[in-house]
């Protein structure tokens, strides 16, 4: 139970956030804080859940915003929408459903690797079929961005990992890092463990495809592959494993770093690369095993 | 393009996917780790190796400055990156060499920008109207004495035995720092090669280095990496496929058949099972 003080502090920061939703003059900007935050919310949520570096988190949302705009088709009813973000979200746990059949049966560097081979593969496979549109991109989002819907799914998301982090998934989570053995002795399937974390995180990035179609115009599936999945990846680690709120604030630098560096890519290589290093090194210290 | 052609461009592809590969081999089972890094390296020397051209050195020479500045940085990047965290979580590991891989891309792409750029003069020799790339003629001339070196030499058989069993190596008084150098130094010595050849050959952008790196992996799974030879034989047949498959089917799906490869091998080769009871 959060103490009073900390409930409030919560409770003003929602508050800003929703003042931030509904008067922030920038539609696009404000969907893509909360659609990134709520990305990096999920992808924290996995590496919490499996402790392994996740490299085709973008590739989800990336599946989630084709699908809405596949779905949508041009058609802006709310019913259509609605279809469409419902469509986005399944369709991305489906995908994952398989996908992780395969990918989370490896572990270490072997799932890093196994989820960058994945992501960039959807990415090349993508980029040749004629009814995404190919390497030109797939132009039928074209809805309005929705900041309040954006706040809405994120607040959401943010409530669904703050209850399952009070529950009895986060300590089974816990018993599988730490003594997977121990876990399976005493019933709990390692595997549908990290399946459940694995196909969470693509729904939530599926949901947040949604808003992310919305903003980006035109789908390319370069703009959704490896690279963004690293920045993903960097929020979640700025942010700390698990941390809700502190995955909140490095999408929300995510989201102003990357309109503030789009002409200066290699400061932000640089920049990610500082935060992979510092992490790993901070991290790595603390968790060293003698020989 | 006729056959001639096509088969040397797919033996230069093929050799530097294998010499790339041998330094994957080498880090993968000799210190149980993979440098996500290792195809930026790559890339990176070949821009120094550029760079250092364009100042008046000539390929000569660049032919022995190229190994050095790879086996330095690797050297480097071992001592001041992977040492300090060495027995940590994979996951550290991971995003270090993701870090290590972003370091190089950036200082790439600040320092020389993003447009190809190659080598003006090339290494390549021509018999008969065929050129034969450097990759063609070095590598051979490369390949055996490094086979040899690995099954017969003093020093590859202590860094064996330390990949075997660390704790009995240890205990024989082999230094288990000194070997992950020397194996770095060699690996970065081989990639650094690769990366001046790679510019004589092909061209070069800063975001080369991890697609290449990837697919020297394969390579190096494809071969079985446990010696330099098997893990060249594997870039040779990956480079040799490849190419013929591009001039077969459409090559917008061939990362993809490349990428597929790997999760195949990945999961097939060397899946390391969660532990289960």
């Amino acid at each position: 139970m959060p103490k009073k003080s900390s409930l409030f502090l919560r409770l003003l920061l929602f508050a800003a956030l929703l003042l931030f939703a509904l008067f922030f003059p920038d539609r696009s900007l404000t969907v893509r804080v909360f659609l990134f935050g709520a990305a990096t919310l999920g992808l924290s949520f996995f590496l919490s859940v499996c402790r392994e570096a996740c490299l085709c988190s973008a590739s989800f949302l990336g599946i989630g915003a084709l699908t809405a705009a596949l779905i949508s088709h041009g058609n802006l009813h709310p019913f259509s929408l609605f279809s469409a973000f419902l469509g986005s979200v399944l369709f991305s746990s489906l995908i994952a459903l398989l996908v992780g059949s395969f990918l989370l049966r490896l572990e270490g560097d072997l799932f890093s690797l196994g989820s960058f081979c994945f992501s960039e593969a959807l990415r090349v496979v993508l980029e040749g079929l004629p009814f995404t549109g190919g390497a030109r991109g797939c132009d039928l989002a074209c809805w309005e961005p929705m900041p309040l819907s954006a706040f809405l799914f994120f607040l959401f998301v943010f409530l669904l990992l703050a209850f399952l982090k009070g529950s009895s998934f986060s300590l089974f989570a816990s018993a599988v890092n730490d003594a997977p053995l121990g876990a399976s002795a005493v019933g709990v399937s390692v595997h549908r463990v990290r399946m459940k974390g694995f196909c969470l995180m693509a729904a939530i990035c599926g949901g947040a495809g949604f808003f992310y179609a919305s903003v980006s115009g035109i789908l390319l599936p370069a703009d959704n592959a490896y690279l963004r999945s690293c920045d993903l990846l960097a929020s979640a680690v700025l942010g700390g494993e698990n941390n809700l709120i502190g995955g909140l604030f490095a999408s929300l630098l995510l989201s102003v770093g990357e309109v503030a560096f789009s002409s200066l890519a290699g400061v932000r290589l640089l920049l990610l690369a500082g935060i992979f290093l510092l992490f790993s090194l901070k991290s790595g210290k603390r968790g060293r095993k003698s020989l | 393009m006729n056959f001639l052609s096509l088969l040397t461009a797919a033996l230069s592809l093929g050799c530097c996917y294998g010499l790339l590969a041998i330094g994957y081999g080498f880090l993968y089972h000799l210190c149980r780790l993979f440098n996500y890094a290792h195809g930026d390296l790559l890339m990176l020397c070949g821009y120094l190796s550029l760079f250092l051209s364009r100042l008046g050195v000539k390929n000569g020479l660049l032919l022995l400055l190229s190994p050095l500045l790879g086996g330095l940085v690797s050297f480097l990047s071992e001592k001041l990156v992977y040492a300090p965290i060495k027995g940590a979580k994979p996951i550290d590991t991971m995003l270090a060499g993701i870090g290590l891989s972003f370091l190089f891309q950036g200082a790439a792409l600040l320092l020389f920008g993003a447009t190809p750029v190659s080598f003006s003069d090339t290494l390549a020799l021509s018999f008969g109207g065929v050129r034969i790339s450097a990759f063609l003629w070095l590598t051979p001339l490369l390949l055996i004495p490094l086979s040899l070196l690995y099954a017969k030499s003093p020093l590859f058989l202590r860094l064996r035995a330390m990949a075997d069993d660390p704790f009995g190596a240890v205990c024989c008084g082999i230094s288990e720092n000194r070997c992950r150098q020397i194996v770095f130094l060699f690996s970065g010595a081989l990639a650094g090669l690769c990366g001046f050849l790679y510019g004589q050959e092909f061209y070069l952008t800063p975001a080369i280095g991890t697609l290449l790196g990837i697919k020297a992996f394969a390579a190096s799974v494809l071969g079985g990496g446990s010696s330099p030879l098997s893990s060249f034989l594997g870039g040779l047949l990956l480079g040799l496929a490849e190419t013929l498959l591009a001039s077969l089917f459409p090559s917008v799906f061939l990362d993809a058949f490349v990428f597929l490869l790997l999760l195949g091998l990945l999961f097939f080769r060397i899946r390391r099972p969660l532990q289960r009871a």
